[in-house]
Parts: C-alpha cells; structure tokens; sequence
C-alpha cells in the first residue's frame, strides 16, 4: 500500500492526463461493447415464436361440436376471398389437457384481419377468437449488421488506441519513478512488491472506468423507462444490470493488460540496480 | 565474508573480463579495489551482490553460494548487503525521506525507519541536511547520503562501486576517512576505484584487478 501511494503521488500532469485519456478510451471500448449486447435486437424481427402475427386468428372450437359441424365450418372460411388459409388442430395437440379442436385461420391481409375476427365472433361453435396484435412501428434503435460491424471496429480500435495510451503514460510515470525502483531493487524487495503496484494502478484505471459504465447504463436504464421508446426499455430491463457486470469486468480486464503492459517496461535497462 | 575461487566472465561479444578471480575478504575488513576502466569491477560487484550470474567460479558471500540461492534466499542475503553502485543518483526528495523510502520499502514503519535514517544520516554526518532536497546536495554530500541509503538497514557487508566517481581530489580523503569510520564500527566493506587510493590510511587491504585478475596492491 506505501508503494502503490508512492507511486501515485508521482503522477504529474502530463503523465496524469495520458492515464485519464487511456482510461476515456477503455470507457469507450466498454461503451461500444455495452451498445453491442444492449441495443442488439432488431425492433422490425419477431423474436417470439408464441406471438401471432397480426394476420393470424385462432378460433377456438367448443368439444361438443360434431365433426359435421366442424366440417361445415372449415368449408364457409375456405370459401371466403379474405381468407388464404385454414388449418384444424385438436386442442390436446397445441395445449394438452385442452379439448375440442382449433382453426388456424390466415387472413388474405392484416386490414382483413377485423372483418374476420367479427365473422369468427358470431359463428355457432366457436367459444374464443385469438388474433395477433399489430406489430409496434419500427425504432430507430435496432442495429443492422452494417451498424454493428462499425461498433466492432470501434471497439477494437478503441482498445489498441487505450493500451497505446496507457504505455504511454506508463512509460513517462516510471520514467519519473525510476530512481526509487532502481533503490528497491538494490534493497533486496522482491520484484512482486515491485510488479504489483504498477499493476495495480492499471487494475484501478479500469475498476473506476467500469464503475462509470454501471453508473452509465444506470442513468440510460433511467432515461429511457420515462422515455416513449418501449422497446429498448424492455431490452434494458432484462439486460442492463448483466451487460454492466460484464463491462466491470471486461474493463478490469483491459485495465489489468494496461497495467501488465506499464510492468513490463521495467524489464529495461533504465531500472537495473546497477545502473545502465 | 567473501570467498571468491577461479571466477570466470566473458561477454556476449567473447571478451574475457575475469579469468579465474581468487579474492579473500574477512569479516571487518576494508578493502580497497583498483583497477582501470572496464576492468570489470562493476562486473565483480554485480556478481557479489548477485545482480549477475556467475558464468564459472565459486562466490561465497556470509558463507553462501550465491549462485546456488533460491529467489527468496537470494533476496534475503541482498538485504544484508549494502550497494552502492557507480554514478549513484538519489531520489528526488529529502535525504531524510530517501532513506525512510527504501526503509519502508521493506517493510519498516513510518517511526522505526525515520528513527534508522536520522542514525545513518548522523553516520554520515548529513544530519544537519535531512531536510535538503537531494537534488541541491553537493557531489560529496550526495555520495555520503549514498552511503547513509546502503547503510540504513545495517546491512553485514557494504559494496561501492567507483568510489570516487564524480569526486574532486579534495574530497577523496573526506570520502575515505568516512568510509574507515564506518568500518571501525565493524563493517565489512569492499569499494573499487580507477586510480590509485589517495587518502586512505594505511593498515587496510589494497587489491589491482589487472587482466581480469585480482592481484595484491
């Protein structure tokens, strides 16, 4: 803990701001990364299979209903223009431990849709009429592969541009740390006790980077449950507090490799003991 | 304390630095190593305190095979040896804080290093300068405060290396009779140097390491 004071303590100005502009950078690869696994879904797709589209209605059949009658029904619906499709199902077969049958009816459009739920709701027999809901007008934020190959890129790009940084900055803090690693070492400490604050200070960089990303998609999370866009709010609220501690993670992670980066700098002849 | 035997060194370029060093150090003796630029005296320094591998030879420092120690031995014999390596430059802070630096560094608390630095700082006789920043110390003071760094911690042997690298000849009898005073105490200490040793009192062991041997001064 001395050591890791120490070494903070000899962070200067440029030094500092190379660190702090590594550390916006790691913030951005955790930003691309949050968007990517946040704002995956496409708003346009029908992602669940159980939902009906807004041209299907299933008639639900009573089970005392003779097969006649049945027979009758599925003739008058085949006949009518409105219609492209019908098709029966018992009950027991799409929902077990049901009874009497099913009509899966496809409408010839959506507009067509009303006229044949009314027709559906007056037929003798028919004890439920199911019809899917209109599918909400597309969002603006769903991504197309064009959109997430771009936030690849910029996720990448931004993790070599913040371990290009971080170097940097490492490079001029031990710079100014030298004489005192140089004086440790001809101490007998052991180069763990040496390693690990240098390590240390990358690890911090990308806890706090991390923290700012959870605080981030919190703020977004907020935002947006008071905002009109419903879809993403959905999409946050399933996923939001996973994708934050995996971006904690992900940014200790990137922080670690900056601070393994810096440590390895102290392999060069400017640190041995004896001088150069 | 030391016991160095038939010690081989050759570089990566094939020059043969040592070749078959014989060197005897007793207990609480001071030693006084000539020898002309790249003689390999640094060489011999790094490879007594372990900094470097012996390629051939035996080095025996406080009864251990240097290149036979594990990692945590190793580190544990460099803690009871003080270096003080050529064109020593100290730490941009007070010569009281440089020392307690490298105290803490080691595991000392804030009150029992403080109260080790200001000893070796009154050794050296840089008590009155504790406060003063390194960087305004003169090339004499900054060597004593050198000194005070590899003495701190009571280490059982002391290296220097170019003991008056860096010096004017005025200073050389100050840095000398510093040096004896310290090994009055009981300090063993080997220091190498490129001239001949002007200052010193006679009664210590004067050595040459000519042709990558060491002989008698």
């Amino acid at each position: 803990m001395f050591l890791f004071r120490e070494l903070l303590g000899s962070i200067r100005a440029r030094t500092g701001f190379l660190l702090t502009l590594s550390g916006l950078f790691v913030f951005a690869s955790l930003a691309a990364f949050a968007a990517l696994l946040l704002i995956g879904g496409d708003a346009n797709t029908r992602e669940d299979p159980e939902l009906l589209a807004p041209e299907e209605v299933i008639l639900h059949l009573s089970p005392r209903l003779s097969a006649d009658a049945v027979n009758d029904l599925y003739v008058e619906l085949w006949g009518r223009d409105d219609v492209r499709s019908v098709v029966f199902r018992f009950a027991e077969e799409v929902s077990p431990g049901s009874t009497g049958g099913r009509f899966f009816v496809r409408a010839a459009s959506a507009a067509a849709t009303a006229t044949l739920i009314e027709l559906a709701e007056t037929m003798s027999g028919v004890t439920e009429v199911e019809a899917g809901e209109p599918i909400p007008a597309p969002t603006p934020v769903g991504l197309t592969p064009t959109m997430r190959i771009i936030l690849l890129v910029v996720l990448v790009a931004c993790v070599a541009v913040s371990l290009l940084l971080g170097r940097l900055g490492y490079r001029r803090l031990l710079a100014s740390f030298h004489s005192e690693i140089r004086v440790m070492r001809l101490s007998g400490a052991s180069e763990r006790a040496i390693v690990l604050p240098v390590v240390s200070l990358g690890v911090l960089l990308g806890l706090l980077t991390g923290l700012l990303l959870v605080v981030g998609i919190f703020l977004a999370q907020v935002a947006l449950g008071n905002g009109t866009s419903g879809t993403v709010a959905v999409a946050f609220d399933g996923r939001a507090l996973t994708v934050s501690m995996a971006g904690l993670i992900l940014g200790l992670l990137l922080g670690g490799l900056i601070g393994l980066l810096g440590a390895s700098l102290l392999a060069s002849r400017e640190f041995s003991p004896l001088g150069s | 304390m030391i016991q160095v035997s038939e010690l081989h060194f050759t570089t990566d370029d094939g020059i043969k630095v040592l070749d078959g060093v014989h060197l005897h150090v007793d207990r609480g003796e001071l030693v006084y190593l000539s020898g002309e630029a790249s003689a390999g005296k640094s060489l011999l320094i790094g490879l007594l305190a372990g900094y470097v591998q012996p390629q051939r030879g035996q080095i025996l420092v406080c009864n251990r095979n240097v290149a036979r120690l594990s990692r945590e031995k190793a580190l544990k014999l460099r803690r009871r040896i003080g270096v003080l390596p050529q064109g020593f430059v100290p730490m941009p802070r007070s010569s009281l804080d440089n020392l307690v630096f490298k105290l803490r560094a080691v595991g000392d608390f804030r009150e029992q290093a403080e109260e080790k630095a200001r000893e070796a700082l009154e050794t050296v006789g840089l008590l009155r300068q504790q406060a003063t920043e390194a960087s305004e110390l003169s090339a004499l003071e900054r060597f004593r405060l050198g000194v005070a760094l590899s003495i701190c911690d009571e280490p059982m042997l002391l290296l220097v290396d170019d003991l008056f690298d860096g010096l004017g000849s005025e200073d050389q009898k100050q840095v000398c009779g510093l040096l004896e005073r310290i090994n009055e105490r009981g300090m063993t200490i080997l220091t190498t140097l490129r001239g001949p040793v002007l200052g010193a009192s006679r009664g210590y062991k004067f050595l040459r390491l000519v042709d990558g041997r060491v002989i008698e001064g």
